[in-house]
């Protein structure tokens, strides 16, 4: 159900069509488990979406399909197939290669290998100058989650997937990668999807905020964030900001009560 | 290592060479059936050359059986791991092989191979070859869901993903097996030259051992026994070394 390869990368971000566009897409997996019912999204070029909803919701599956890692059963997914780069849940580096390497590794898997500035551009950019040549064993689980941000940042994608990327991180770590991936976000200009089911998280990152409801996953909320940007971390307790989570919050209770 | 590490051990050597020492000759137990260790190391100098020689026999068609097991059984698992048909269809013969006896297949390779080095090599191959497929199949197979995600995100193609991902994937249980491998190897080839093995000039560790057996010369065997052992040993820990040499620093954080 990969349908038409997006024409929207060709023509770029001023182009007025929505980035991606999914209608009544389902899923049902062989074993007979319904994982997404009717989901209908559009996400516009540069919005920075994120998807919010109980455990086993199907946000992350819905992340999949997007990224054409799972198939539609029915429905219609249009979103490029180019340009889309994935954060795992956790940073799922490769153990035998060393950070310059597993960043290198989708230029390389696109025949690029003479892309050594690229690589450690990516990786100063997330704060990782001075550990090019370490094994993800040795770097700490925050340090891992920058690599793996430079690994999907490496192929300057117009799309960035991201599966509850800091849900393994200290809170102190969490706030800091937030932080870095808006910079990211602001400079970069890429359209992000945004998984976590912290409530505060996707309040605090997003322009936009999906709600989904229990197995089978379906969007039960669309919340805009009306939150000024830059948004830094003093954000987290001003009192404009309770009000807002609040408002989330208030929509995915209705649907898990 | 820390000294204890290094010092137990040979604490425990010494302690039981001395305490067999002193219980074989206090109790005057006759030389043939249990010899004190001053006679086998009597008799280890004064066979010393036959010893080495054997030694050397032993240790290449060992060498030659783990070679080839080594590449073999890592072809095959590759093979076997391709498909899920293939490996449907190869996995019982597999097992089937597996529960043969090699000493009932060594005459076998006698007719194939002649006696001596060929036909041992054989022997020790097939002792050594399973391991190494289990192994490696295994490790093949035990590729992580994401990172294989990740390598079709990126479109990699077929050999793409077999030598950035399933290659390297594999190669921490490749080395576990080949370790394996490295021992059993020098089992088959002592085996195989119970049935084959050289006869004069050349004659293996096992050949030895026969022959000292019918003529009741059991210090010789002692000898010859601590002689295959130490072949065995030798072979694991070039092995081991390889293998960390070769997985280098991740290996320890791998698994």
């Amino acid at each position: 159900m990969q349908a038409l390869p997006s024409r929207n990368i060709a023509n770029g971000p001023m182009d007025a069509a929505p980035h991606m566009r999914l209608s009544r897409v389902s899923l049902v997996f062989p074993t007979g488990t319904k994982a997404l019912t009717d989901v209908d999204l559009v996400v516009e070029h540069g919005q920075f979406v994120a998807i919010v909803g109980p455990s086993g919701c199907g946000k992350s599956t819905l992340l999949r399909v997007i990224a054409g890692l799972e198939t539609a059963s029915s429905g219609t997914v249009d979103a490029p197939t180019r340009g889309v780069a994935f954060v795992f849940q956790d940073a799922n580096l490769l153990p035998w290669r060393t950070i310059r390497a597993n960043v290198a590794l989708p230029l390389e898997l696109a025949g690029d290998h003479t892309a050594g500035a690229r690589v450690e551009d990516a990786l100063r950019r997330v704060g990782l100058d001075g550990f090019f040549d370490q094994y993800p064993h040795e770097l700490s689980g925050g340090m891992r989650m920058r690599a793996s941000l430079a690994r999907a940042l490496v192929t300057r994608p117009r799309v960035m997937l991201l599966d509850e990327p800091f849900g393994a991180l200290d809170e102190i770590t969490r706030y800091r990668l937030q932080d870095d991936l808006l910079t990211l976000h602001a400079e970069l200009g890429f359209t992000a999807l945004f998984v976590t089911h912290s409530v505060f998280e996707a309040a605090y990152l997003a322009d936009r905020v999906v709600v989904m409801s229990g197995r089978p996953g379906r969007v039960v909320g669309d919340l805009p964030i009306h939150l000024d940007r830059p948004r830094s971390a003093s954000l987290r307790t001003d009192p404009a900001f309770g009000p807002v989570v609040q408002s989330v919050t208030d929509v995915l209770r209705a649907e898990l009560t | 290592m820390k000294p204890a590490a290094w010092l137990a051990p040979i604490g425990l050597l010494v302690a039981v060479m001395l305490a067999w020492q002193l219980i074989v000759t206090g109790l005057d137990v006759p030389k043939f059936l249990v010899p004190a260790p001053t006679d086998v190391f009597a008799a280890a100098v004064q066979h010393g050359g036959a010893l080495l020689t054997g030694t050397r026999t032993t240790a290449l068609e060992s060498l030659a059986g783990f070679a080839s097991s080594a590449v073999i059984g890592t072809a095959f698992a590759f093979v076997m791991t391709r498909s899920r048909l293939l490996e449907q269809s190869l996995v019982p013969y597999a097992m089937f092989l597996q529960t043969v006896p090699v000493v009932a297949v060594a005459p076998l390779f006698v007719l194939w191979f002649d006696v001596g080095f060929g036909s041992v090599a054989a022997s020790s191959f097939i002792v050594a070859v399973f391991p190494v497929i289990n192994a490696a199949a295994a490790g093949l197979r035990a590729v992580e869901p994401d990172h294989r995600a990740l390598f079709v995100l990126y479109k990699a193609s077929r050999w793409q993903t077999f030598w950035r991902l399933e290659a390297p994937s594999a190669a921490p249980y490749l080395a576990s097996g080949l370790r394996s491998a490295s021992g059993l190897a020098v089992i088959g080839a002592v085996v195989g030259e119970f049935v084959s093995g050289y006869t004069e000039g050349n004659a293996g560790l096992g050949t030895i051992l026969l022959s000292a057996n019918r003529q009741m010369q059991t210090s010789l065997m002692f000898a010859a026994v601590l002689c295959c052992s130490l072949t065995g040993l030798a072979m694991f820990g070039a092995v081991s070394l390889g293998a960390r040499a070769f997985l280098g620093r991740w290996h320890a954080a791998a698994r």
